[in-house]
C-alpha cells in the first residue's frame, strides 16, 4: 500500500522547485540561503511529522517578510522585491505542518513563482519548467482530493497505477489545450493598466564610440544579439551595418550629425530582404545588412548614412524587415561640405603624418591613395590581435610602428586617420561583420564576438566604398575570417534553433500575428471549401468512419476472449429470446440454463461449464458446437414457448 | 489565480503568462470535462438485509458498479437515507461493496427512491452531483418489544428440548453464513468478514420446541401496533428457542413451522397486517 500524502509532498516539493530554480539567480542572498535550506528540512520534518513551524510563528515571519521587502516595491522595481517575497513565502510554507489548505497554498505559490520568473527572463527554458509545473501541480492537485477526503488514505500499487494514469489525462489534455487558448486568448497593443508595468532599464550594449587604445586587451563574449532571418549570403557580404561614426576627436571617435545637404542614394546590388529579430537591446540603433534600403516594422529615424535608429525601446519581442542591396554602391547626389569627413586631431605624430604626406604627394585620385594605403598596411605585417594591445595617449602611432598588433578598431582607425590625412574623406562603419548560418532554422546568429569595425571611403565621384582593413592583417585569415565562421557543433545548433523557433512562436506572438493567424485560416477554410467536393468529402469520411469503427472493433475483439464472446452472445440471444425480467449479474449459466428449460441453452451451459470447471481452454470443437447451439438459438428466436401471458 | 494571471497577461503583453494562463484554463476545462465523466455510468444497487426493523439500526449494503470501459472511477460519495460513505476507487467495469448503517422508522412497505452520488474528482474546488433512481423497496418489520409476563425467563428445557438441525442463538457453532440484517451484532464473525469483504455471522445450534401460533389479537397490549410488536418479539424469541411457530391474522392462519424462510413470510405478514 501506498500512501497518498507521500506522493502529494513529493508533487508538492517537485513544484516547489520549478517554480523558484527559474527565479533563483534574481533572488537576493537570504532567500537564495533560505529557500533550499528550508526545502530540505521541510522534507526531514514531514518525514518524522513533528516540530514544524507552529502556525503563529509562521504568520509573524510572513509578514516580516512583506515588511521587509514589501516597502521596497516601486514603480521601477516592482519584480525584484515580489520574487523575494515569493520564495520566502514558500520556504515557510514548506517548514510547517502540511494541511490540505496550506498543500493549496503552496501549490498557488509556486504557480506564482514561475509566473513571475516571465517578468526576468523569456528564455525558451520557461516551457520545459511550464510543462513540468503543469504535470506536477495538476497531479497534486487530483492527490491533494484524496487526502482532503482521508488524510490517511493508502492505495495498492494497482489502485495508485490507475489513479495516476487517469490523472495523468489532466496535464496531457491541459497542455494540448494550452496551445489553442495560447493562439486565441484576447490581446491589445497597449496594456490594460500601464503604471503597473515595470519602466525600461537602460542596458549596457553597443557603444556608438571606438577609442582603440583605451583598453589593454577585449574579451570576446559568445553572447547572441541578433538572429537574422535570410538566406544563406556568401561570408563575404555579411557586413552587418550599426552606426556610422563621422567625428574624430583625439583617438575616438564617435557620432556625429552628418553634414548638412549630404544625399546619397543606393545603385545596383543584388535585392535581398531580412527580418532582424533582436535579443537584447541595443541603445536604439538598429542593425542592418550592408547596404540597407529600407527597413520596416519598427518605427525608425533613417540618416543619409544609412543608419538607422529608433526612439522607441528594442527588446526581444521585437522584429523588423530589412531590405539591402548586396554589392550595392552608395553614391552621393549633392554638393555638401566634406569637411566633417576629414577632420583629424592635431595630435597626429609625425610618423603617421609622414605616411600621409607621401600619399597625398605621389597618389593621384582616392582610389590609388587607398591602394597605396593598403599596400602601406601590408608592409607593416600587422597583425590581427585582441590581447597585448597598444594603450598609449597615441593608440594609431604605437599600432602602426611599435606594437603592430591590433583588433578592427586599431586597424580601422589608423586607416581611417591615414585616408584623412591623405586627403580622402572617410568614416568608421560599426557593426557586426560573419555570423553563423543555421541551415535547420534559416537564419543568421551573431554574436557579440562578431563586432566589427569598418571603414567607408568617399571617392571623387561621389561614390561611399567600403575598405575592411582587418583584412590587411598579416594573419586575418586564421585570426578575422576563420575566427567568424561556423563553431557551433550539431547539438548546440539545434538547441539554437529551438530557441529562435521559441522567439518567433511564442515570444513575439503579438495581436498583428494572431490577426494575421486568423486571416490565413480563414481563407485556408474558405479554399478548402471551394476545393472538395461532396462526393470527395463523403468518401473521405466514411473511409475514417470505417478505419476508427475497424479499430475499435478489433480492440474489443483483441481484449475479450473468445469464451467470453460466446457467453456474451449467448446471454444476448437469451434475453431477445427468453426476455427475462432480469438478470442477476452473479447467476451461473447453468442456473440460468435450469430456469430457462431450454435443451439448447442446457447443452450450452454443459459445454462452457465442462471447460470452466477444469480451468482449460475450449477445444476446437466445444467452440463449433457451442457456436451451432447460438445459431439455433438466433434462427428459432421467434419460436418463444407458449407462457401464461400468450 | 487564472483571472489574475490573465490580466497580467494582457496588461503586460507577456506571452509567457499567456502561455501559462493558457494551461491553466486548459485545466480548468479538462478538470470540469473529468468530473463529469468521473459519475457518470454508475449503476448503483441497493441490497437489504432479509431483517429490517422498525427504528432498529441495520445495515444495508451498496453496490457500486463502474460501467466505464476504460476509466476509474474515483472518490464517489453516496448518500442514502442520509448516511453517506465514500468509495475511493473504483476500476473500469468493476464494482466496489459497501455497507451503510440505516434506520426506517414505522412497520409496512418502505421505498427508497433515488441515492445521491458525489465527487470532488478531480480537484476539490467544485462537488459534482447527481442522483441515480433506485427504486429499492423493502417490508419493514415490527420492532420486537416485549410485553407484559414475557420477561419471565424461559425455564430451560421447557417442552423437551432436544437438538435440532435448525440454527439457533445459544448453542454450539454449527456453520458460519452471509449476515442478513436480523442477527445480532455479537454473532458477526469480524475475522472472517475481513478476509471475505462481506459480513458473515456464526450460526450457532438450536433445540426444537412445542410449537405455538401467535394470534396479535390477543396478546396484551394497547393498540394493534404496540400487540404486533409484542407478536414479533414472541415470534423471534420462539424462532431463536428453536419452537415451530404459526400466526393467527384475523382469518388467516400461517401454519407453525420453523427456519429462517418461515420466520421471515411471518415477519413480513405482520409488517404488512392491516395496509394492504
Amino acid at each position: 500500500m501506498v500512501r497518498i500524502e507521500t506522493l502529494l509532498g513529493i508533487c508538492i516539493y517537485i513544484s516547489c522547485l520549478l517554480g523558484v530554480a527559474p527565479l533563483y539567480p534574481y533572488l537576493e542572498l537570504p532567500a537564495r540561503l533560505l529557500f533550499p535550506a528550508a526545502l530540505l528540512t521541510g522534507a526531514i520534518l514531514d518525514r518524522r511529522r513533528d516540530r514544524h513551524l507552529s502556525p503563529p510563528i509562521a504568520t509573524v515571519l510572513s509578514l516580516a517578510v512583506f515588511a521587509l521587502y514589501g516597502f521596497r516595491i516601486s514603480l521601477s522595481s516592482p519584480v525584484e522585491p515580489v520574487v523575494n517575497i515569493l520564495a520566502l513565502l514558500l520556504a515557510i510554507r514548506l517548514l510547517t505542518e502540511k494541511t490540505g489548505r496550506n498543500y493549496l497554498q503552496i501549490f498557488v505559490l509556486a504557480v506564482f513563482a514561475l509566473a513571475s520568473s516571465t517578468l526576468l527572463s523569456i528564455s525558451a527554458s520557461f516551457f520545459v519548467f511550464l510543462t513540468l509545473q503543469v504535470v506536477f501541480v495538476t497531479v497534486g492537485l487530483v492527490l491533494l482530493s484524496f487526502v482532503s477526503v482521508d488524510q490517511s488514505l493508502a492505495l495498492p500499487r494497482r489502485g495508485l497505477k490507475a489513479l495516476l494514469g487517469t490523472a495523468m489525462i489532466l496535464p496531457a489534455v491541459s497542455l494540448v489545450l494550452m496551445l489553442v487558448f495560447f493562439v486565441v486568448l484576447p490581446r491589445t497593443r497597449h496594456p490594460l493598466w500601464n503604471f503597473l508595468n515595470p519602466a525600461p532599464t537602460a542596458r549596457a550594449g553597443f557603444t556608438d564610440r571606438v577609442a582603440p587604445g583605451s583598453v589593454a586587451g577585449v574579451v570576446a563574449v559568445k553572447q547572441t544579439v541578433y538572429r537574422v532571418e535570410s538566406p544563406e549570403i556568401d561570408r563575404n557580404e555579411l557586413y552587418w551595418r550599426g552606426v556610422v561614426l563621422n567625428d574624430l576627436e583625439g583617438s575616438t571617435w564617435t557620432r556625429g550629425h552628418p553634414p548638412d545637404g549630404e544625399r546619397a542614394r543606393l545603385l545596383g546590388g543584388r535585392p535581398v530582404r531580412l527580418t532582424f529579430y533582436p535579443k537584447s537591446r541595443r541603445g536604439g540603433y538598429l542593425l542592418t545588412l550592408d547596404i540597407p534600403r529600407d527597413l520596416e516594422g519598427i518605427r525608425a529615424r533613417q540618416s543619409e548614412d544609412r543608419v538607422f535608429k529608433t526612439r522607441s525601446q528594442i527588446d526581444s519581442r521585437d522584429s523588423y524587415v530589412v531590405s539591402s542591396a548586396l554589392g550595392g554602391t552608395l553614391r552621393t547626389v549633392s554638393d555638401f561640405n566634406r569637411e566633417l569627413y576629414l577632420e583629424v586631431p592635431g595630435t597626429v605624430s609625425q610618423r603617421v603624418r609622414a605616411v600621409a604626406e607621401k600619399m597625398r604627394r605621389e597618389a593621384g585620385p582616392a582610389a590609388e591613395k587607398i591602394d597605396r594605403l593598403e599596400a602601406f598596411f601590408l608592409a607593416r605585417k600587422l597583425t590581427y590581435a585582441t590581447t597585448d594591445l597598444p594603450a598609449s595617449d597615441d593608440p594609431v602611432d604605437e599600432f602602426l610602428f611599435e606594437k603592430k598588433k591590433g583588433y578592427c578598431e586599431f586597424f580601422a582607425s589608423s586607416f581611417a586617420l591615414l585616408l584623412r590625412l591623405a586627403g580622402v574623406p572617410a568614416r568608421l562603419v560599426g557593426g557586426y561583420y560573419g555570423g553563423e548560418y543555421n541551415a535547420l532554422g534559416g537564419y543568421y546568429l551573431i554574436s557579440e564576438d562578431t563586432a566589427h569595425v569598418w571603414v567607408e571611403a568617399l571617392l571623387e565621384d561621389g561614390r561611399w566604398v567600403r575598405i575592411d582593413p582587418s583584412r590587411l592583417a598579416s594573419n586575418a585569415d586564421a585570426a578575422l575570417i576563420s575566427e567568424r565562421a561556423p563553431r557551433l557543433n550539431a547539438a548546440r545548433r539545434i538547441l539554437d534553433a529551438v530557441n529562435y523557433f521559441w522567439d518567433r512562436a511564442v515570444i513575439n506572438y503579438d495581436l498583428g500575428r494572431q490577426m494575421e493567424f486568423f486571416r490565413a485560416r480563414g481563407s485556408e477554410l474558405g479554399r478548402l471549401k471551394t476545393r472538395l467536393s461532396l462526393r470527395r468529402a463523403l468518401a473521405f469520411l466514411l473511409l475514417a468512419g470505417a478505419v476508427i469503427g475497424g479499430l475499435f472493433f478489433l480492440a474489443g475483439r483483441h481484449r475479450r476472449s473468445s469464451e467470453a464472446r460466446l457467453v456474451g452472445r449467448f446471454l444476448r440471444l437469451v434475453r431477445k429470446k427468453y426476455r427475462p425480467p432480469a438478470l442477476p449479474p452473479e447467476i451461473g449459466l447453468e442456473e440460468l440454463a435450469g430456469e430457462l428449460d431450454d435443451p439448447d441453452c442446457r447443452e450450452f451451459a454443459r459445454i462452457y461449464g465442462r471447460a470452466l470447471y477444469r480451468d482449460r481452454r475450449l477445444s476446437e470443437e466445444e467452440i463449433k458446437r457451442l457456436k451451432e447451439l447460438l445459431g439455433r438459438l438466433k434462427t428459432n428466436r421467434q419460436e418463444r414457448p407458449a407462457g401464461p401471458g400468450d | 489565480m487564472t483571472l489574475l494571471l490573465g490580466f497580467g497577461a494582457v496588461n503586460t503583453g507577456n506571452n509567457l503568462l499567456y502561455l501559462l494562463v493558457s494551461a491553466l484554463l486548459g485545466f480548468m476545462a479538462v478538470s470540469g470535462v473529468l468530473g463529469k465523466g468521473n459519475i457518470d455510468k454508475l449503476h448503483l444497487r441497493v441490497e437489504f438485509p432479509d431483517e429490517v426493523f422498525d427504528g432498529i439500526e441495520t445495515l444495508v449494503r451498496l453496490r457500486l458498479e463502474n460501467r466505464k470501459r476504460w476509466l476509474p472511477t474515483f472518490l464517489v460519495t453516496v448518500t442514502l437515507l442520509d448516511q453517506s460513505v465514500t468509495v475511493p476507487i473504483i476500476g473500469p467495469r468493476q464494482a466496489a461493496l459497501e455497507s451503510l448503517p440505516f434506520t426506517l422508522d414505522g412497520r409496512g412497505r418502505h421505498g427508497i427512491d433515488a441515492a445521491r452520488l458525489c465527487s470532488i474528482f478531480p480537484i476539490n474546488f467544485f462537488v459534482r452531483c447527481r442522483s441515480l433512481p433506485l427504486g429499492a423497496k423493502v417490508v419493514v418489520f415490527p420492532a420486537p418489544r416485549p410485553g407484559y409476563g414475557d420477561s419471565r425467563p424461559e425455564p430451560e428445557g421447557e417442552g423437551g428440548g432436544r437438538p435440532s438441525p435448525l440454527k439457533g442463538y445459544e448453542g454450539e457453532l454449527s456453520r458460519i453464513s452471509d449476515y442478513r440484517g436480523g442477527e445480532p451484532l455479537k454473532l458477526i464473525h469480524w475475522k472472517l468478514s475481513a478476509r471475505h469483504d462481506r459480513l458473515k455471522v456464526k450460526e450457532l445450534s438450536a433445540t426444537t420446541r412445542e410449537p405455538v401460533i401467535i394470534d396479535p389479537e390477543r396478546l396484551p397490549g394497547k393498540d394493534l401496533e404496540e400487540r404486533l410488536r409484542h407478536a414479533a418479539f414472541v415470534a423471534t424469541r420462539c424462532f431463536r428457542q428453536g419452537r415451530p411457530v404459526g400466526l393467527r391474522l384475523g382469518r388467516a392462519v400461517i401454519a407453525p413451522a420453523a427456519g429462517r424462510q418461515h420466520k421471515i413470510k411471518l415477519l413480513n405478514a405482520l409488517g404488512l397486517y392491516g395496509q394492504d
